[in-house]
């Protein structure tokens, strides 16, 4: 598969080596239960503390505010139950974006639908980027919750969640980021920044897959969503995945490390796909904004050409990649994410995500614009002229 | 989830383009998710000698378009019309259920085509 460009890393990354590593021990002779008290769970417990140190420390946070998830989706959906939960005598309002993932919507809606609580879901213009003024324009006596990503995972547009921040704060509303297309990129400091939750997940940093972690700053009003045993300290119960916790702590610490040349290295390989889409494919439009916008994505609608055609036709030369629409069973699944931004159908079916990653070169950004290019071409031939045409 | 020969049919698609003399001509649309086919056929003796078509859509109704181009080479008029879903998603090596409206708009776009040649002689 050497021939392969993968350009679909805001889905999934790599594992990487040093991850790999780290995790080796407890998935052979290093298998004790961390909450046994033998010589062979210590190995275990001590693999626990020092990710927790090493993640609280990667965003200047104390050790005991992190707890294991099993990725984005849990972390997500406790942050924001427990918080509501938790708060519901103050009040039952919870706002968020139009822009969100699933994870964070879906939540809100049960808890509209089931629970009793009312959600405000703020519109976002075609940049993509909310508008403070509008979260605090919708902010009631009794919002307990603001739940704002950070980075969008379709169109990598970055929100600003440190001032809609201190306006939650001013209000004593406890503020949720999902920081899962985030982390890889910007640099967390929860020493400053004024969020109470945050989640990651592993495999978008290049560790593995079910595993994330959950920030919650201390004094949180919040309750556990997953009950049971007495693990991290009876915020999460269950055994913990240590090898996952172990892969993640590494893969992350190294992407700290590492940020700024790899946000370099990505925004190089990003811009050379942008200018050679643009100046060798026409009809394309650039979806979100491009200059408050993580530095891996790409989001790009190719007008004449149906995103699903692409994405089969990639895979068949070999480049994979993402697209914001499906047809299915005859009715149109556009992105939720790109209907906020006001892409009308026919562009939205049209769009195509590209995210590089750390292993694309140059050579491959150019080969896979060269299929890309040729396949556009092919397509758009093969389409019926327009009806009276 | 595509099979190999829709796959193949999405790669390499048989009897693509427009037919300048022929015999009969139809577009189908589906409004909803913008999948369109524009087929001509050539007719000899009631039996179709060549089918053509344009087409813009998902990979499969671009393959669905591709093999029923070569399925109805040497048909008689009333075997093309009994053509179904069924028929061509046979002929693709079977399509996810999510994708079974390609068939629909291959059919429709031939049975329109008949229509015309009928209504015309």
């Amino acid at each position: 598969v050497s021939n392969t460009v993968y350009l679909d890393h805001a889905a999934t990354t790599p594992l990487r080596r040093e991850a790999r590593e780290a995790m080796e021990p407890f998935l052979g002779a290093d298998y004790g239960n961390p909450s046994s008290i033998y010589r062979l769970a210590q190995q275990s417990r001590s693999a626990l503390d020092a990710a927790r140190d090493t993640i609280a420390g990667c965003m200047n946070a104390g050790p005991s505010e992190i707890i294991f998830t099993s990725g984005a989706t849990e972390g997500n959906n406790a942050a924001i139950k427990g918080a509501v939960f938790a708060s519901r005598d103050r009040g039952r309002h919870i706002i968020t974006t139009a822009i969100e993932h699933h994870s964070v919507l879906h939540p809100i809606e049960e808890l509209t639908e089931r629970f009793g609580f009312e959600s405000t879901v703020v519109p976002v213009g075609p940049t993509g980027i909310v508008d403070t003024a509008d979260v605090e324009r919708a902010i009631r006596p009794d919002t307990t919750l603001i739940s704002v990503m950070w980075a969008n995972n379709e169109i990598g547009t970055i929100q600003p969640i440190e001032v809609i921040g201190q306006v939650a704060r001013a209000r004593s509303i406890t503020m949720h980021v999902d920081a899962v297309q985030a982390a890889m990129t910007i640099p967390i400091d929860l020493g400053s920044l004024p969020v109470d939750l945050l989640t990651i997940s592993a495999h978008k940093f290049y560790g593995p897959k079910g595993c994330g972690a959950l920030y919650i700053r201390r004094g949180t009003a919040w309750w556990p969503l997953i009950t049971g045993g007495g693990q991290e300290r009876n915020r999460r119960a269950g055994t913990e995945n240590v090898a996952g916790i172990a892969g993640m702590a590494r893969a992350y610490a190294l992407a700290c490390a590492e940020r700024e040349q790899m946000s370099d290295h990505l925004r190089n390989l990003r811009d050379l796909l942008l200018a050679e889409i643009t100046s060798r494919i026409g009809g394309v439009v650039i979806n979100g904004d491009m200059e408050c916008r993580i530095p891996g994505n790409l989001n790009v609608s190719i007008d004449g050409v149906h995103g699903e055609s692409l994405l089969v036709g990639l895979d068949l030369a070999g480049v994979m990649a993402s697209s914001g629409s499906a047809c299915t069973s005859g009715s149109l699944e556009t992105s939720h994410v790109l209907r906020a931004i006001g892409l009308p159908d026919g562009l939205a079916q049209a769009s195509l995500r590209l995210t590089v990653g750390r292993d694309n070169t140059v050579e491959q950004v150019r080969h896979a614009v060269d299929i890309l290019e040729q396949l556009v071409l092919r397509l758009r031939r093969m389409a019926p002229a327009a009806r009276g045409a | 989830v595509f099979s190999e020969k829709l796959l193949e049919h999405f790669q390499a698609p048989l009897n693509e383009g427009e037919m300048p003399d022929a015999d009969a001509e139809a577009e189908a649309e589906n409004p909803v998710c913008g999948d369109r086919l524009r087929l001509w056929l050539k007719i000899r003796d009631g039996r179709i000698v060549e089918a053509t078509w344009k087409a813009a859509g998902c990979a499969p109704a671009i393959a669905a378009a591709s093999v029923t181009s070569e399925l109805l080479r040497g048909m008689t008029l009333d075997e093309a019309r009994a053509l179904d879903n069924d028929g061509i998603e046979e002929a693709l090596g079977g399509l996810p259920a999510r994708k079974t409206h390609v068939a629909a708009l291959t059919v429709s776009a031939v049975r329109g085509a008949i229509d015309t040649y009928e209504n015309r002689q």
